[in-house]
């Protein structure tokens, strides 16, 4: 199954879920960026993750009241540096088609740079083939874009997209639902993309006997086909990250439900994800 | 009012320029450059350490938000700067200590509360080591910001000084680290860039023709930030500066000779297309300056039209493309350079010190790592020497650093 585990605050807690082979952290939470304190930006934390943690995918909340360059740039710019470890959860701020064509634009801002387009030629003095970097155009109800992006294509083409069931679009490679909601996500209802079901658990008292309930619960869940994995939310970060490694990692681990290790490649490519093709590839100039 | 000179035992105050191949426009070609690692953070990483090797202040990121271009299309002759600063220095913050990392980010295309929010919560990542180098962005940005009219000049200032007190007040309500608060850094030397300098810039990233002019500055900028309560000591002016480091002047000569064969002529005519907005891809370089090419039509191309009075004045009589090019690049984009042996550099960097015409610099190197790797080695040993620039870290925050107080 898929793992993810939720983390708050300075992102106390990804170096564990690293060790214990978790696929991703998840940063941040439906208020990221509209209220609560200043100081917990999901990003920025996920960023600084990417120095003191070296497999694990780290994906940030990010509002979607911030203009689809910088969403893009900055995301774009996360895949980069961090050699594909990248994934993003967008949060609506406005109505439903804004936030759609808010997506739309980073996707095609994403694609504006072609696979091939940096060609790194010293002897020629052409560092980027110009024919292959492209005016995005957009224009629409919400958002005028012109591009092209001022990054190139991130290495997993487009890093990878998480949205909440209730917003979930044909783009979506991971589709989060509620633990309660998982009639709602049958294979029937969510054709591709990877299912996965938050629960928030709590450890701090009768440690052994939640924590193997906890395994008991997502193992049949998960054996029904009901979800592809969890993302899983300590109610205490400090305490109850350690015992869910403790606990509950090796009851998952003994029914062989849970990794001990990282396969190779891209966050997008350990998730069984397809790298999705460039909607520029082929248009000739800028 | 007399010049403010550094009292003796003073510390120069250094910001490293993180570009990504280098200051010069043909470092992207320098044998030493490594492009497959250019936009992974372990170049950057290595970058940082490398500058904290030599105790500098500050690493320092630029901010752009649209591509540079030429001809309706990418300039794809030159390399790309452009990465998101704000992801850089968050990762930076996991693999550094002691080294202060800055940014520049827009204040005309971030809301405060994105502002505040980022900054406040790299600072304490970093434990107190970031700055803000608050800038309003270029025109070519607004295309991106749906905004075809991207905000004039004071429009832009006046959002700044909007922006810039609602980030403090945001900073003030969440968490302090270390430093309290980002230390606010501003470039811009035009009479609203002074005004919003001298109101909230703790570090003044600046361009000096020479060190009378500096020197006029920075006795001015004290000036107005006593005026406004504050210390004159709250501001510090760092001028931009790249250094030619040779031991003998036959070895600064083949230096030039050698950085100046990496732009290639096709660089030279996609970097001339970007400024005059004109193609001068099938130009000779040899033939004389096309200037009435340019000028025809010039209203077609309204980007630059308001332009045309100055370039027409760095146009001399005689010019090849060619030769104007080449004055062109040597004023390396109006920051200071000096050549020399590891002596000759800190004497210059030290008569402007002394001279009352700066706190420090905000340096490139010619290529990243090989020129850093030189001025760290050999020119920062020199300094020390003297008593101008820190043996080690006395402490850990870029406040702590550049010498400023806490925000009250």
């Amino acid at each position: 199954m898929i793992l993810g585990l939720r983390l708050d605050g300075l992102g106390d807690g990804a170096v564990l879920a690293e060790q214990a082979a978790f696929d991703f952290v998840l940063l941040g939470d439906p208020t990221s960026g509209v209220e609560g304190p200043v100081g917990a930006d999901p990003l920025s934390v996920a960023a600084f993750l990417m120095t003191t943690t070296n497999r694990i995918g780290l994906v940030a909340c990010i509002a979607d009241d911030w203009a689809p360059f910088n969403v893009a740039r900055a995301v774009g710019s996360f895949d980069l540096l961090s050699g594909g470890r990248c994934g993003w959860m967008p949060l609506s701020t406005g109505d439903a088609a804004r936030s759609e064509e808010h997506l739309d634009v980073v996707l095609k801002l994403f694609d504006s740079w072609e696979d091939d387009a940096l060609v790194f030629d010293k002897a020629a003095a052409v560092f980027a083939d110009r024919t292959k970097v492209h005016r995005i155009r957009h224009s629409g109800a919400f958002f005028t874009v012109d591009g092209p992006l001022n990054a190139p294509r991130p290495p997993q083409g487009w890093p990878v997209l998480i949205q909440p069931l209730a917003a979930a679009g044909e783009f979506a490679d991971i589709v989060l639902a509620g633990v309660d909601d998982l009639d709602r996500m049958s294979r029937e209802q969510v054709p591709t993309a990877i299912r996965l079901a938050e629960i928030t658990y709590d450890l701090g008292a009768d440690t052994a006997e939640r924590g193997a309930a906890l395994a008991e619960r997502m193992s049949l869940a998960y054996l029904e086909g009901r979800c592809d994995g969890f993302v899983l939310a300590p109610a205490n970060a400090g305490a109850d990250i350690p015992l869910l490694i403790d606990q509950v990692m090796p009851n998952l681990r003994a029914r062989g439900l849970a990794a001990l290790s990282y396969a190779e490649g891209d966050f997008r490519t350990r998730l069984g994800l397809a790298r999705p093709a460039n909607q520029f590839d082929g248009v000739v100039g800028p | 009012m007399t010049a403010d000179p550094a009292q003796p035992g003073d510390l120069l105050h250094l910001g490293f320029w993180m570009l990504t191949s280098g200051g010069h426009v043909g470092s992207w070609r320098h044998p030493a450059t490594q492009l497959d690692r250019l936009m992974t953070i372990d170049h950057y990483i290595e970058t940082a350490r490398l500058a904290a090797r030599g105790k500098f202040d500050m690493v320092f990121f630029e901010d752009t938000l649209a591509v540079r271009e030429r001809n309706g299309g990418v300039l794809g002759e030159v390399a790309i700067n452009s990465l998101d600063p704000l992801v850089q220095i968050a990762a930076l913050a996991g693999a550094t200590s002691d080294i202060g990392l800055a940014a520049s980010f827009s204040t005309t295309y971030h809301s405060p509360r994105v502002l505040a929010d980022k900054f406040a919560t790299i600072d304490q990542l970093s434990g107190g080591r970031t700055g803000w180098n608050m800038v309003t962005s270029g025109a070519a940005s607004g295309r991106n910001f749906g905004n075809g009219d991207h905000p004039e000049h004071a429009v832009r200032y006046s959002m700044a000084h909007e922006t810039a007190d609602a980030v403090r007040a945001l900073w003030a309500s969440g968490p302090r680290s270390p430093q309290v608060q980002p230390v606010l850094i501003q470039a811009g030397m035009s009479q609203w860039g002074l005004d919003f300098a001298s109101t909230y810039g703790e570090a003044i990233f600046a361009a000096f023709r020479d060190i009378e002019g500096g020197r006029a500055f920075r006795t001015n900028l004290r000036t107005m930030a006593t005026e406004k309560g504050r210390s004159p000591d709250a501001v510090k002016i760092l001028p931009g500066f790249m250094p030619f480091i040779g031991s003998t002047s036959a070895e600064v000569a083949d230096k030039r000779a050698f950085y100046r064969e990496l732009i290639r002529p096709n660089m030279v005519r996609g970097i001339l297309s970007e400024r005059f907005n004109f193609d001068f891809m099938d130009y000779d370089l040899d033939q004389p300056f096309p200037l009435d090419d340019i000028l025809d039509g010039l209203e077609d191309r309204p980007m630059i039209t308001s332009d045309r009075g100055r370039f027409v004045k760095e146009i001399q009589p005689g010019d090849t493309i060619a030769t104007y090019a080449e004055r062109m690049a040597s004023k390396v984009s109006g920051h200071l350079t000096c050549e020399g042996g590891p002596e000759e550099i800190a004497d210059f960097m030290q008569a402007w010190l002394q001279g009352g015409a700066c706190d420090g610099f905000i340096m490139q190197a010619l290529q990243i790592p090989v020129e850093l790797e030189l001025f760290v080695d050999q020119v920062v040993p020199v300094l020390q020497k003297r008593g101008l620039h820190r043996r080690d870290y006395a402490g850990s925050t870029l406040r702590g650093h550049l010498g400023l107080e806490a925000p009250r």
